[in-house]
């Protein structure tokens, strides 16, 4: 019973951290029907610059994280420019072209990573050490603060789509970009601060798992593909679906953890694709119904 | 409408056809051997290119004919090697026989994988095909027993000609193999089936008017490319005489996806030219790899913006003015063949058809008909559900409400594009013509009937036989008297985005008339033309009656409409408010109404 | 006296090439509704696209009191006032009433006052919305989307109006309203650029009028003139009774 109540918890808190990255990609879908593959590696950035600053340059962890999210940000700010480099009002942006272009950036961001950090992985430092017991299984004070700051997050963006103009003038976007600028909605803007957004929430995944998962170069494709999951499986609702994805697939993920042997582990990376595959092709609009764009 | 016929011997046809092939071969090894014999370029760059080259030309009839993107071939490439290499070890098959097995596989895992993944639209099928491709590499990785996990598998057998060692063997079968592929893609890249992709790619809707089975043809060429990805993986284990999963990474798929793009999707030959130079890249980055991968990464994003077509796209575009041939000779036979009648039913009839949108009521219990040879127009103020009608009787709208019989066949519910074969024809409100596709070649698709999807018909336009070719001759030959009737001869070979509105409605109409159908719908052909034009297109409609073609039009001008019909349908808000010769509807009250607001 | 909108020798066309619009001219004074009439795929709504900024022009000015707004964003032109109510008035249909409204004005959306009180102007001109205002603006019908489309508009605070086939798909009563609001508003000294296939109702409201077609101006003139003469009749009248066909 103490092994499942484990599982349970290990998998609420990494099904957090897939849960911040998928709302990345939903917010950037939203704002400009952009499927930014990069997504992951703003996590993985955010992750070494803050091991990287906390540790090298000794910098208290509370105000490296502001310093690694305006980082990041301008990170999420030069995606959408490269991204959108050519488009306009009379040249909508090709999709095909777009999810290469990401991809394009996901391996440059992983090169950058090599050439900066080297091919060695490496481990951050916690944000609040330690150990606690709930219900008899062991609870790593870090994992609850992933899974705390997922649900933290999409309360604010919740509150952000729905009180602020921003919120107002992205969900517009989503409906129908063109009546959005009829209406004196600035689109590049707005899509500009969908991805710089969406780049600091998934580096603030990167700064929470850092200390728990090793970072190499390379993480930052497989951030993407949870994340997207994540994305996919929750459904329409633009906050409350990745969240709901992501838990759901931290969860089923680690209860293959329970099964011995390297069967598991074989089932642990191929069940996820299979899922996502599954979800794609059964019921695309994810779990969640809601209203999605693209 | 008589014309004489000519037609070329099919060899000097295939020939001429594919010069480029050729050119690309002579080319190819006119550069190559001063390099190699100087030393820049090694001989085993030469043979591996061969390999890549084989995975390139795969992912190039799917993605650059067909417009799918599939991040996951370098899964069949994967599959490929790795069988190969599973095989000898458990059974000690010789790389024949692990090939040939390897391949198998890989077609039934692409047929059964693209039957789920094909009916995703774009970005949704790139992912689903990454999906497959992560966890193919997921099970090579984690599953030690078989596939030698982390450290990966060796012994791969080689293979042996004759007297030949087996370095020499290999380079000869690799190459010979790359030479007979390269054969059968061009010639399927040039044949109605390439026509049939590249008008996949352009409009898929579009397409399916055109009797092209998308689905079909789709999973078929998903099938062919991954089963080059087999090829191409098992000669590259046999090469390499191990299989590590390290090379078939998310980096190894972005390698090829660099190759296809730096050399040019969509022409098959500019692969061999991505994959060479990249190939070489890395031997003369050698201080760089470091920094290789970001480089790949820039590069990858700069080919995205500046020369998204890539070298041969620029190569192509220098020649294209050159290789501008005078629109073929004419056609020694009736242009049009009045179509079969069948008794004197109705050609259509509609039954109490209805369709929703959300709370809306688009088109709401509408009946009707049009008998044989006749011209009936649908008119109705904006927004008043005439396209909705259009599309449901094509079947591009699925129909739910009501009953279509189409020559006394009952075709509710079916596809579009088998509705097509049965002799249906289209033309759109605002104008599909395949923009992959030159003006000839739009009318060629309608000519052909597209192509029917089928494997049987993918190997003998492969194989250029000589009556494929022969058809060939003479489907280009009747497009371009189509053109010729319609004033646009001289305009055969250009790209369709460089005629204006006008022109491109007519290209439209004739690509429809030349499908030969039975019942033929236009819509809005009229909006955009002159008067000139309009007499002509007027003129060229009735002479499509005259000889048997039933026409349903749609048109907003009322002068067009009374000439030309035999009986008018008006609709508003979805229904049917009046029907009968023009001059009755002129004078009935409802139409009135709906017109002038009174 | 400057004019109000000033579109001189305008040639524009979409991506892939052929020219949509042939060297077209209008102005517009304040105060003036000038209806620009013309058949489908004449090139009325790319007219709009071009004046609000969706479709650059090849060749040509356009000016707004005298300033050159070629290189500036749809959004900037908004912000002076330009407005358009586009064809088929694109609800945004996931969100409220309200919020659509709301959306109207974001280029004011840091006076919220001014905002409260154009909310309130659009609620008493059109009570309807003011019952429905949660309501989600895609299960609206049609007359009631053209009230929103309206008042998003005027949320705006517009200079100058552009409308965009304001009778597309709606009943003819609805049409009628439609048309009397549009009355009205030109009553106030609105000026207006109406875009319409419905000739009749376009010159009863207009000032003045012009023809185009296939991309280019083949008549221009008072609203009297045209809807006199047969050039505009034989064009889309033509063949229905009541216009002299």
């Amino acid at each position: 019973m103490d092994q499942v109540l484990q599982v349970v918890f290990t998998g609420l808190s990494q099904g957090g951290i897939y849960a911040l990255i998928g709302i990345g990609f939903s917010l950037v879908n939203m704002a400009t029907r952009v499927l930014n593959l990069a997504q992951g590696s703003y996590a993985l950035w955010g992750g070494f610059l803050f091991l990287t600053l906390a540790t090298s340059y000794g910098i208290p962890p509370v105000a490296a994280i502001f310093v690694v999210l305006a980082l990041v940000a301008v990170l999420g700010v030069a995606t959408e420019r490269i991204v959108t480099l050519r488009v306009r009002p009379w040249r909508p942006i090709s999709h095909d072209m777009a999810i290469l272009t990401t991809l394009a950036l996901v391996i440059v961001f992983e090169g950058a990573a090599f050439l900066i950090w080297g091919p060695d992985p490496q481990r951050g430092p916690a944000l609040q050490r330690g150990v606690f017991s709930l219900f008899g299984a062991i609870v790593v004070w870090q994992s609850l603060w992933m899974f705390v700051a997922a649900i933290l997050i999409s309360i604010g963006l919740q509150l952000l789509l729905h009180r602020t103009w921003l919120g107002r003038a992205m969900r517009a976007c989503a409906q129908n970009p063109l009546t959005a600028a009829l209406l004196g909605v600035d689109t590049r803007r707005v899509g500009s601060a969908a991805f710089g957004l969406s780049a600091m929430v998934g580096a603030i995944a990167g700064i929470l798992v850092s200390p728990i998962t090793w970072l190499d170069y390379q993480l930052g494709g497989d951030f993407m593909l949870k994340g997207v999951l994540a994305y996919l499986l929750g459904g329409e609702e633009a906050v409350a679906g990745p969240l709901v994805g992501g838990i759901l697939l931290g969860l089923v993920e680690n209860v293959f953890l329970l099964l011995p042997g390297t069967t598991g582990g074989l089932l642990k990376q191929v069940v996820p694709m299979g899922v996502l595959i599954a979800v794609l092709v059964l019921r695309p609009q994810g779990l969640l119904s809601g209203r999605r764009a693209g | 409408m008589i014309f004489r016929r000519t037609m070329t011997f099919p060899l000097v046809y295939l020939l001429r056809r594919n010069s480029v092939y050729f050119a690309t071969i002579a080319g190819y090894a006119l550069i190559a051997t001063p390099l190699v014999a100087s030393g820049i370029l090694y001989g085993d760059v030469i043979v591996t290119s061969g390999i890549f080259f084989i995975l390139v030309m795969g992912l190039d009839l799917l993605y650059g004919y067909t417009g799918l993107l599939s991040f996951g071939h370098i899964a069949f490439f994967a599959i490929g090697a790795y069988t190969v290499a599973v095989l000898a070890k458990l059974l000690g098959l010789s790389l024949l026989g692990g090939g040939l097995a390897a391949l198998l596989l890989n077609l039934m895992l692409a047929l059964t994988l693209g039957r789920i993944l094909l009916r995703l639209s774009g970005s949704y099928f790139m992912l689903g095909t990454l999906a497959f491709g992560i966890m193919v590499h997921a099970v090579i990785t984690t599953w030690y027993p078989v596939t030698g996990g982390d450290a990966g598998l060796g012994d791969v057998p080689q293979a042996r000609m004759g007297e030949l060692s087996p370095t020499l063997s290999l380079a000869i079968i690799i190459w010979g193999t790359t030479l007979a592929l390269f054969w059968l893609a061009m010639n399927l890249a040039q044949s109605r089936v390439g026509r049939a992709l590249r008008a996949i790619r352009s409009d898929e809707v579009s397409a399916a008017c055109s009797c092209i089975p998308v689905a079909r043809l789709k999973t078929n060429i998903f099938a062919l490319s991954a089963g080059y990805a087999s090829v191409s993986g098992s000669l590259f284990a046999a090469y390499n005489g191990v299989v590590h999963p390290d090379s078939f990474s998310l980096s190894a798929l972005l390698d090829v996806l660099l190759m296809l793009f730096f050399g040019g999707e969509g022409t098959i030959w500019g692969g061999l030219i991505g994959v060479t130079v990249l190939r070489t890249l890395p031997d003369l980055s050698g201080p760089l790899h470091a920094g290789k991968i970001l480089f790949s990464g820039v590069l990858f994003a700069v080919i995205i913006y500046l020369f998204p077509r890539g070298i041969a796209g620029g190569i192509r575009r220098i020649f294209a003015h050159l290789a501008r041939r005078p629109a073929a000779a004419v056609l020694d036979a009736a242009l049009v063949r009045a179509p079969a009648i069948v008794g004197d039913a109705p050609v259509l009839k509609a039954e109490n058809i209805g369709q929703s949108f959300g709370g809306l009521r688009a088109v709401d219990d509408v009946s009707f008909s049009i008998d044989h040879a006749r011209i009936k127009s649908l008119i109705g103020p904006n927004g008043a559900g005439k396209s909705t009608l259009l599309n449901l009787i094509s079947g591009v709208q699925t129909l739910r409400e009501g009953r279509i019989l189409f020559r006394g066949e009952d075709v509710t519910g079916r596809r579009p594009d088998a509705i097509a074969r049965l002799g249906m024809q289209r033309t759109f409100q605002h104008e599909r013509l395949f923009t992959h596709l030159s003006v000839i070649e739009n009318v060629m698709v309608g000519c052909e009937h597209g192509s029917d999807g089928s494997a049987r018909e993918l190997f003998r336009c492969a194989l250029a036989l000589p009556r494929t070719l022969r058809e060939e001759q003479r489907v280009r030959a009747q497009a371009a008297a189509w053109l010729a009737t319609i004033g646009l001869a001289e305009r055969a070979d250009d790209p369709v985005a460089v005629l204006p509105h006008g022109l491109r409605k007519l290209v439209e109409v004739a690509r429809a008339a030349a499908a030969q159908p039975s019942l033929l719908l236009l819509d809005e052909t009229a909006a955009g033309l002159n008067d000139n034009e309009k007499q002509s297109l007027k003129a060229f409609i009735r002479r499509l009656r005259d000889a048997g073609i039933t026409i349903l039009l749609i048109e907003h001008d009322m002068e067009f409409v009374m000439d030309i019909s035999d009986q008018v349908l008006v609709v508003n808000f979805g229904r049917r408010i009046a029907e009968g010769s023009p001059a009755e509807v002129r004078q009935d009250k409802a139409v009135l109404a709906a017109y002038l607001g009174t | 006296m400057r004019a109000l909108l000033e579109i001189e020798e305008v040639w524009a066309a979409y991506e892939d090439g052929a020219p949509v619009l042939r060297n077209v001219s209008l102005r517009l004074d304040a105060g003036e509704l000038v209806a620009v009439l013309g058949a489908n795929g004449a090139g009325k709504t790319t007219l709009l696209r071009v004046v609000s900024g969706l479709l650059p022009c090849r060749r040509g000015r356009v000016r707004l009191t005298g300033e050159d707004i070629a290189g500036l964003l749809p959004h900037r032109r908004v912000a002076m006032g330009l407005v358009q109510v586009p064809e088929g008035r694109q609800m945004l249909s996931g969100l409220s009433v309200e919020e659509n409204l709301l959306l109207g004005g974001y280029v004011h959306r840091h006076d919220a006052s001014a905002l409260a009180r154009g909310l309130d102007e659009v609620y008493s001109l059109f009570p309807r919305l003011k019952e429905r205002h949660r309501q989600l603006a895609g299960s609206l019908s049609g007359g009631e989307q053209q009230m929103v489309a309206l008042g998003r508009a005027l949320m705006a605070k517009p200079k100058l109006l552009l409308l965009d086939e304001p009778s597309f798909g709606l009943a003819p009563l609805v049409v009628t309203d439609t048309f009397a609001i549009i009355a009205r508003l030109r009553d106030q000294g609105m000026p207006i650029l109406l875009v319409e296939q419905n000739a009749k109702k376009a010159l009863e409201v207009a000032d003045r009028a012009v023809v185009l077609r296939d991309g280019a101006v083949v008549a221009t003139g008072s609203a009297a003139e045209l809807l006199a003469s047969d050039e505009v009749k034989a064009s889309y009248l033509g063949g229905l009774p009541g216009a002299g066909g």
